[in-house]
């Protein structure tokens, strides 16, 4: 289900790289970077979860940037004001629980809101806003085992999802997998689509979602998340950009953020502040 | 200014045409066709001189020349590059047809050659055309070859001016002009994707090929539809005297064409195909998931030509080539083009001459999955009609007036999804755009006295945009950098194709000579170009997906204006060594640049996603060339640069464009050591292409963005490029009739990994359970290499 952009960058180059029999080749080089200024960055999502209401908090991380070879966790920051307001009016005043992390009283939303983010740190007010759309079930994610000469990355297990898709044109979705409760998260798990291409109100009926094959006796927890358009480019954006190689990379640019300064001239922050209703299900890899 | 410009140029036409025709009594002409005895190719660019008056004319691409000379007796000498000079007595008493025949020079007739060589070198001082680069397929068949196959268009990319932003990128950049302000023209009908195998060979085969003509300025009138260059590919005509076959076998490909009379001296074909063949080396090493993929291309070209009689002859030509790739029954991919084109040169008389062509161009791709839940089949297509009469008029010796019109009808099919039952996509088409580009010119190369010449023309093009029998739209106007939404949405055009909007220029085009002395001149041009149809294209190399968009009520026409000026001297003791200087600048107008995330594929509103700007470029090229001896080759060096600017991109600063290259140096040699061994070497230098570095780090969801905090564009360079190639050319002789050669090749002889792109990305295989930012994200900058090492190489080609 990766949009057809992702699938040429993705596919196609490895395939390209991989059969023409010329050495090309990808080695770490050392390039000398300026450091630029320090700027704000907003790490938050809400999420609410229709599959098995839960009762935990979100957290709104905080931090800032720092030197592209830092390589050092992201400097905090600390000692803000964050509020969470819906278009209702409801206010939610978060709780910095450890140094940077910021997490919510209310745990419950309600989908088909927008919620607006506020930020004051450092003698400056951010805003940005977002809206929580209705995620589709999951059916079930079934695995199945394939041979070495069958999978396409060799043998193990391949997860096929099957479930509706939300009616209507105009649905953008993510995907996140867990094995065995650890959150894959690497620049080549980042999966998300838009509804562009598919047809009305098509279920979704064995699409294999994993490149990489689980082993015997794992636990996949698959999660579909419903985004909105804004928050779908800013993924796009980000994917085009963490892993930006191959003949047939963009030009580097910046990731949009949604997260506004409300002084025009005050310094500009990064990042991105969404919300999701989110189902899930889990699956173990077992031959039956 | 330029309508004033215009308007003095109409003005000048009509002053000189009636003074063209005032002299008609009291002379005559003499015409007809230079061919080699050899094989009956008609030698493109061969000379004619007459001894008695110094004057002389040059054959036209179909070999015609036309002298008109007062009555007399006076002797010709017909000259061409390698063949031997021959001198015809004529009495010019009446108009006169005059076919002439030269023979090819062998090794030892060397007297005789240096008349032919001088000729072609003299031209260098003497042509009133600057800014151009000839290569004969001998000079592209003598660079060192990749992988044992020479090229076309990699050796166009040996030549000062031009430059490319990586190797294996598709296309080639000429003088600060982005790969689709090239027209490629093959026997007339233009080539949309030049390259093979993304940009590793481009799309001629070099058996087929004849004569190659690039034009980087002072683009004559006749030409026209592109901001930068012309790239003319002449397919050779095949042998009208007898049957030969020529072939090659090699690491990668293999070649085969066979050419002969039809009927002799009057009718003969040619016919040339290539195939690759890497994926038939892979497949034992394929897993069976893999198995059945495929990786190849291959093409085919054929030609025949009729000569009917004296005053007629018709060309009929052709290409079809695909590149195809598929990896097992996951993934399918391939791409071609394909034209065909009918010509008809026809002599109404002595001095009028007439080229009459029809031709058919498409160019389309296919992506998809064959089958399963995600099986889809996307294809996309521009097609383009087109019909097109020249004429020539030969005045005198000194004084050609050209003058012609031309019209093409596009096709455009943006994008169409089909989908079996069980797939989750959907079928989906964006709507076939429709326009017509038109153009009439009329340009004069007028010898004034024996020093100055100056060659000046007029083309007036006019772009109709049909739309698309679907809504029409405008864009909203917005914070620059960002997509614009559609509005007002106009459903006139819903149900027929008709004018959604026109556009009409005028394009000057001026090119004028002095000769100091014999051995040296300057030159100067200026030309205007514009261009209607644009590559959509946001990556680094342009990609066989992307798609070509007519002009449209959103996008205007590029406009591009160069001036450039050049100083031409030939050296050495035979004066066979030829050198020019020369500094352009140019302006673009309305060069295209994309909003972030933007998406350029079956997206209905992709006008929004575009942003509009301006170019700029300026450089300095220096060139010397020994065309003789034992040793020839060339030097060459540009300093250049290439801009653009953008509204809401780098701060709305000029950016130096993504192939800019400061310096640009290349030697090429080539030694023929004995009659069998002949050596040959390359060595490139380019200054790094530009990129966009970060100076910050965004941790965002457990992943590390790259972040710049100024948005500039551009603000770094990738490692310098260069690279020495070395050939080794050994002729064996089979038998009598059958002659060989053995080229071994090494491509990247100190195994340098040339940069083609530098990026930052996360160091991979790290903790990824990230997401409350505990862990150190380790980040790293890379470095892809095309060629991580020396690529050696074996072709054995044959002739008999």
């Amino acid at each position: 289900m990766k949009n057809f952009t992702s699938f040429f960058q993705n596919r196609f180059w490895v395939l390209i790289a991989g059969m023409i029999a010329f050495s090309s080749c990808d080695d770490p080089i050392d390039v000398t970077l300026d450091q630029g200024p320090v700027r704000l960055v907003v790490d938050g999502w809400l999420y609410q979860n229709l599959t098995t209401p839960t009762t935990s908090p979100d957290t709104i991380k905080l931090r800032y940037t720092s030197g592209y070879f830092s390589n050092s966790p992201a400097p905090k920051a600390t000692n803000g004001f964050v509020t969470i307001t819906d278009n209702m009016g409801l206010v939610d005043t978060l709780f910095e629980v450890t140094p940077g992390n910021y997490i919510t009283r209310t745990t419950s939303r309600e989908i088909g809101r927008s919620y607006k983010l506020t930020v004051k740190i450092d003698g400056e007010t951010y805003e940005a806003f977002t809206d929580m759309k209705i995620a589709p079930p999951i059916d079930s994610v079934k695995a199945v085992y394939m041979a070495e000469e069958r999978g396409p990355q060799g043998k193990g297990y391949y997860l096929y999802y099957f479930g509706p898709e939300n009616t209507g044109p105009g649905d953008f979705y993510r995907f996140k997998m867990y094995k065995n409760g650890s959150f894959l998260n690497a620049p080549e798990d980042l999966a998300f689509t838009d509804d562009r291409f598919l047809k009305n109100e098509v279920y979704i009926d064995s699409l294999e979602i994993n490149f990489k094959p689980f082993q015997e006796g794992d636990t996949v927890r698959t999660e579909t998340l419903s985004i909105s358009e804004d928050a779908y480019y800013f993924l796009f954006e980000m994917q085009s950009q963490i892993n930006n190689g191959g003949l047939f990379a963009q030009p580097p640019a910046n990731v949009r953020t949604n997260v506004k300064n409300v002084n025009p001239k005050g310094p500009e922050a990064q990042g991105y502040f969404g919300a999701s209703g989110l189902t899930w299900y889990e699956t173990v890899c077992r031959k039956p | 200014m330029i309508k004033t410009i215009s308007l003095k140029l109409a003005l000048l036409f009509a002053l000189l045409l009636p003074t063209f025709s005032f002299a008609e009594t009291e002379k005559h002409s003499v015409s007809g066709y230079i061919k080699s005895a050899k094989d009956g190719e008609s030698l493109i660019g061969a000379a004619v001189f007459v001894e008695e008056l110094k004057t002389g004319a040059t054959a036209n691409v179909y070999g015609f020349y036309s002298l008109t000379l007062p009555t007399g007796k006076y002797t010709l000498k017909f000259v061409f590059l390698g063949y031997v000079t021959k001198t015809v007595t004529v009495n010019l008493e009446k108009n006169q047809t005059l076919n002439i025949e030269l023979d090819e020079v062998s090794k030892d007739l060397s007297e005789v050659v240096i008349t032919g060589q001088k000729a072609e070198i003299e031209a260098n001082v003497k042509s009133v055309q600057m800014s151009v680069a000839k290569m004969d397929i001998k000079t592209i068949k003598s660079i060192p070859p990749l992988l044992g196959e020479v090229d076309l268009v990699r050796a166009i990319q040996l030549l000062p001016g031009v430059t490319t932003v990586g190797e294996g990128a598709q296309g080639f950049n000429v003088r600060g002009g982005s790969i689709d302000q090239n027209l490629i023209l093959l026997d007339e009908a233009p080539v949309y994707n030049s390259s093979h195998l993304l940009g590793f060979f481009s799309v001629f085969n070099p058996d087929a090929v004849k004569d190659v003509k690039l034009y980087k300025g002072g683009i004559p009138a006749q030409f026209g539809g592109r901001l930068s260059s012309i790239l003319d590919v002449r397919m050779k005509e095949g042998n009208s005297k007898k049957l030969s076959v020529n072939g090659g076998v090699g690491t990668i490909m293999s070649r085969f064409s066979v050419e002969a009379p039809i009927k002799k001296d009057k009718a003969s074909f040619i016919i040339a195909g290539r195939r690759s063949y890497i994926d038939v080396l892979a497949q034992p090493f394929l897993n069976s998931a893999a198995s059945g993929s495929k990786l190849y291309f291959y093409d085919l070209s054929g030609k025949v030509n009729w000569k009917i009689d004296d005053k007629n002859t018709v060309f009929v030509s052709s290409y079809f080539g695909r590149d195809v790739l598929k990896f097992g029954d996951q993934f399918q991919f391939n791409w071609g083009n394909k034209t065909g084109t009918v010509r008809w040169n026809h002599v109404f008389n002595q001095k009028l001459f007439l080229n009459t062509t029809v031709y058919a161009s498409n160019y389309d791709y296919s992506i998809g999955v064959p089958n399963g839940v995600q099986e889809f089949n996307w294809v996309s297509n521009i097609i383009n009609v087109s019909g097109k009469t020249d004429f020539t008029y030969y005045i005198s010796p000194s004084n050609t007036v050209n003058f012609g019109i031309s019209s093409i009808r596009y096709t455009f099919k943006p994008g169409k999804i089909t989908s079996g039952a069980s797939s989750i996509f959907g079928n989906q088409e964006l709507p076939n755009q429709k326009a017509y580009e038109s153009a009439a010119y009329v340009g004069d190369e007028w010898q004034v006295n024996r020093r100055l010449q100056i060659q000046f023309g007029l083309r007036y093009s006019y772009f109709a945009y049909m739309g698309n029998k679907s809504v029409v739209y405008q864009y909203q106007d917005t914070a620059a950098g960002e997509r614009r939404q559609p509005v007002n949405p106009d459903s006139s055009f819903l149900n027929e194709y008709k004018l959604v909007q026109g556009y009409g220029n005028f394009e000057p085009r001026l090119a004028v000579k002095y000769e100091l002395d014999p051995f040296s001149s300057i030159k100067a041009s200026y030309n205007r170009t514009a261009q209607y149809i644009h590559l959509i294209s946001n990556t680094t190399a342009a990609t066989p997906t992307d798609v070509w968009s007519p002009s449209t009520n959103n996008i205007k026409p590029q406009i591009g204006d160069q001036v450039a000026l050049g100083y031409f001297r030939n050296f050495g003791v035979e004066k066979d060594i030829e050198a020019s200087a020369e500094v352009f600048c140019k302006t673009m107008q309305n060069q295209l640049d994309y909003v972030d995330g933007a998406q350029l594929l079956l997206n209905k509103n992709l006008e929004g996603e575009l942003l509009p700007g301006k170019g700029r470029a300026y450089g300095l090229e220096l060139y010397v060339k020994k065309n003789t001896g034992k040793l020839t080759g060339w030097i060459s060096y540009t300093l250049s640069r290439t801009e653009r600017k953008i509204e809401g991109l780098n701060n709305e600063k000029w950016f130096v464009s993504k192939f800019d290259r400061t310096h640009n140096f290349v030697i090429v040699g080539s030694y023929d050591f004995t009659k069998r061994w002949a050596f040959s070497s390359t060595f490139n230098y380019g200054t790094g292409t530009p990129n966009t570095f970060p100076n910050s780090r965004v941790e965002w969801g457990g992943y590390i963005i790259p972040y710049n905090s100024g948005s500039s564009r551009n603000n770094y360079r990738n490692p310098a490029y260069h690279r020495l190639d070395i050939a080794a050319t050994c002729k064996v002789r089979q038998s009598k009739k059958v002659k060989g050669e053995w080229v071994f090749s090494i491509y990247n002889v100190y195994a340098r990994r040339n940069a083609y792109s530098v990026y930052f990305r996360q160091v991979v295989d790290q903790p990824s359970d990230n997401e409350y930012g505990q862990a150190t994200i380790k980040t790293e900058a890379r470095k892809i290499s095309i060629f991580g090492s020396i690529i050696p190489g074996v072709t054995y080609n044959f002739n008999f």
